[in-house]
């Protein structure tokens, strides 16, 4: 366990070294900062009574101020979710293909560490750096609510752990992708392509209604029962972050399903990158 | 064979994945249905074309500026109270029969209120159930539009007095009578008087004159002024105007702070229900004073929150989920106070009713049966 967390915090130390990362923190850290000072909420008996944006009222109806406030959580929640994914699939997509660069790959090859551990060490940084970017700018919003609302609920904070169970998912393929073909662009392709059947399997129940009935809806259906369900979990957070009923039989079992799917990914990687001469 | 190990394990964790997304996703699952209840806010074309329907009394010529406006063309508007300040609510007696509320409503009549209901279409000659219109509810007496042509009038009032009135009116008045009580004491029932136009107003109240004045106004011998309520906010199933001092009296338990503050307001409320499916509340409030109303729009809203959190405390989700559709909506000079209470909630609350009903029917049916 030991060398798998040694090769993570080194991914770490070397995301920390990159413009990108710097460039993530600031940017939640100033979209937190331009709601905190734009953003004005009247609160009267826990209801909220009126609503300032930059100055200017918005029409809102005087609702109890976690009511009022869901449509401003779930949006939030929705930003988290595909945003923070849509941007840790640019920003992390050389990771791997660095890592297995020539002249890098060698020298980490030489150290006393097996081959799954130096793949599972950089998943694992990788994770723990989009959850840490999550988690920021949840809480940052969580802080701003509470502050000016009186609405202290830790609705986002799920959220952004939901979310951070789906980019593993992704960056399983990812990293897998890189053992395949060492190439950024084909790692941030294969990324962006299972966000987007993620989304579609989310709802393969009414997607599947376009085809046939028959042999093409069961094709469908089989090749979209293994895929992250990338969208029932982009709602299932914006559901939590609101305080509201889940469309889910089983939040708990989508969640480790999801996991497993990027365990398998990543087998396949270790499989790959264990027969691989360098 | 090791190389091998990791690809059976990506195989394994596949399936298990899929196994736990599909149980996870449930795809045959029903989703939770969003509440969704029109509210009554503005007037729609089946209740124009209602409005259009209902204009029989003859057209007036239009009025020099300066004049007051012209009675309603609308006989049972054309009757009710003038001036602000006034309290008059409607209800669409027939569409509110015929509503799904009305149905439910019904089921919950046990036994003894139905034969009070074929007691009255004997004695009368009136179903209440199929001929009556709409009904008026004000402070000063009660009226009611329909048909009545099978009305026994006569017989009803055998030993009062009956007199025309106008072109079409008839009022009948019964003296009190001296009632006596099971216990042997005597009561004097109170004077009724009964005004009925055309056999399709009735108009019931306790002096004559009050009676008069609301034929007059119907066939246009009053002077005319602002009616209570305008044909524009005829729309919902139940509508009306109620004033500050009647909405009070109506509403128990309001806090001395709140009801300080709708008389500083001057506050009046025109009232709209919607109840073709779910039932839909908007509470329209104006006022004299914009601040002091802007003030109590918020305090109601406030209340609103209040009462939720209280609730959900309580742990009464029913009325938790009831005040979540709950809300104020400021709209300027007005505010509207909407409420939503969908026909699975009232289902919910009117099922023990039904089941009381069942029962109190099933035991008087066997009653009846041993009855010769």
């Amino acid at each position: 366990m030991r060398p798998l967390l040694e090769v993570a915090w080194q991914v770490l130390r070397e995301a920390a070294s990159r413009r990108w990362v710097l460039a993530l923190f600031l940017g939640i850290t100033a979209v937190l900062a331009t709601l905190s000072f734009s953003l004005q909420l009247d609160v009267l008996d826990g209801a909220l009574a009126a609503t300032r944006l930059f100055g200017k009222a918005l029409g809102t109806d005087i609702r109890a101020v976690d009511v009022a406030l869901r449509p401003l959580l779930q949006a939030s929640s929705y930003l988290i979710f595909y945003g923070g994914l849509g941007f840790g699939i640019l920003a992390s997509a050389d990771f791997g293909p660095s890592l297995l660069a020539p002249g890098r790959i060698e020298h980490l090859l030489s150290l006393p560490l097996r081959r799954w551990q130096l793949l599972g060490g950089t998943f694992l940084g990788v994770l723990a750096l989009s959850l840490m970017a999550a988690l920021y700018g949840a809480c940052g919003l969580v802080v701003l609510l509470g502050l000016k609302a009186g609405l202290w609920t830790v609705g986002p904070l799920l959220a952004a752990l939901l979310a951070s169970v789906t980019f593993a998912a992704l960056y399983a393929v990812m990293l897998t992708g890189a053992v395949f073909v060492r190439s950024a662009a084909v790692s941030a392709a294969l990324g962006a392509v299972l966000f987007v059947l993620g989304i579609l399997a989310g709802y393969r129940a009414r997607v599947a209604t376009v085809f046939d009935p028959g042999l093409p809806r069961s094709v469908f259906r089989a090749l979209t029962a293994v895929v992250p369900r990338v969208s029932s979990l982009a709602d299932a957070g914006a559901a939590i972050a609101a305080s509201e009923p889940l469309a889910l039989r089983s939040l708990g079992s989508l969640l480790i399903g999801v996991l497993l799917f990027g365990m398998g990914a990543l087998a396949v990687g270790v499989w790959r990158f264990e027969e691989k001469d360098f | 064979m090791r190389r091998r190990f990791w690809l059976v394990a990506a195989v394994v964790l596949f399936a298990l994945a899929a196994a736990f997304m599909l149980y996870g996703q449930d795809d045959g699952g029903q989703e939770t249905p969003e509440v969704e209840v029109e509210l009554p806010r503005r007037m729609r074309e089946t209740e124009k074309q209602r409005l259009q329907g209902r204009r029989t009394l003859p057209a007036l010529p239009p009025t020099e500026e300066g004049q007051p406006p012209p009675r309603p063309r609308d006989p049972l508007l054309a009757a009710l109270p003038q001036g602000r300040g006034r309290t008059a609510v409607v209800l669409e007696a027939n569409a509110l029969r015929h509503s799904p509320v009305g149905e439910l409503l019904l089921t919950c009549v046990n036994g003894r209120g139905r034969r009070g209901l074929d007691e009255v279409k004997a004695k009368a000659g009136v179903d209440p159930l199929q001929d009556f219109d709409r009904i008026v509810v004000t402070p000063d007496g009660m009226m009611v539009s329909g048909h009545f042509g099978e009305a026994r009038w006569d017989e009803l009032f055998r030993d009062g007095h009956r007199q025309s009135y106008g072109e079409k009116g008839q009022i009948f008045e019964q003296p009190p009578r001296r009632n006596v009580l099971p216990n042997g004491q005597t009561r004097e029932s109170r004077r009724a008087v009964l005004g009925v136009w055309d056999n399709q107003l009735v108009v019931f109240g306790e002096d004559a004159a009050q009676v008069k004045q609301a034929l007059d106004r119907v066939e246009g011998r009053a002077e005319g002024g602002d009616p209570v309520i305008r044909e524009e906010q005829t729309f919902g199933e139940i509508y009306g105007v109620l004033s500050t001092d009647d909405l009070l009296r109506i509403v128990p338990d309001v806090q001395p702070q709140l009801v300080e503050q709708f008389r500083r307001a001057g506050a009046q409320m025109e009232l709209h229900v919607d109840a073709r499916s779910d039932v839909g509340v908007v509470a329209r409030v104006t006022g004299t004073d914009a601040q002091q109303l802007e003030d109590l729009g918020k305090t109601l809203g406030g209340a609103l929150a209040l009462g939720r959190l209280q609730a959900q405390q309580q742990g009464d989700e029913r009325l938790a989920s009831l005040l979540e559709l709950a809300r104020v909506d400021p709209r300027g000079d007005s505010f509207n106070l909407e409420l939503a209470l969908p026909l699975a909630f009232l289902e919910k609350q009117l099922a023990g009713c039904r089941e009381g009903v069942d029962g109190g029917d099933s035991e008087n049916g066997s009653a009846a049966s041993g009855d010769p």
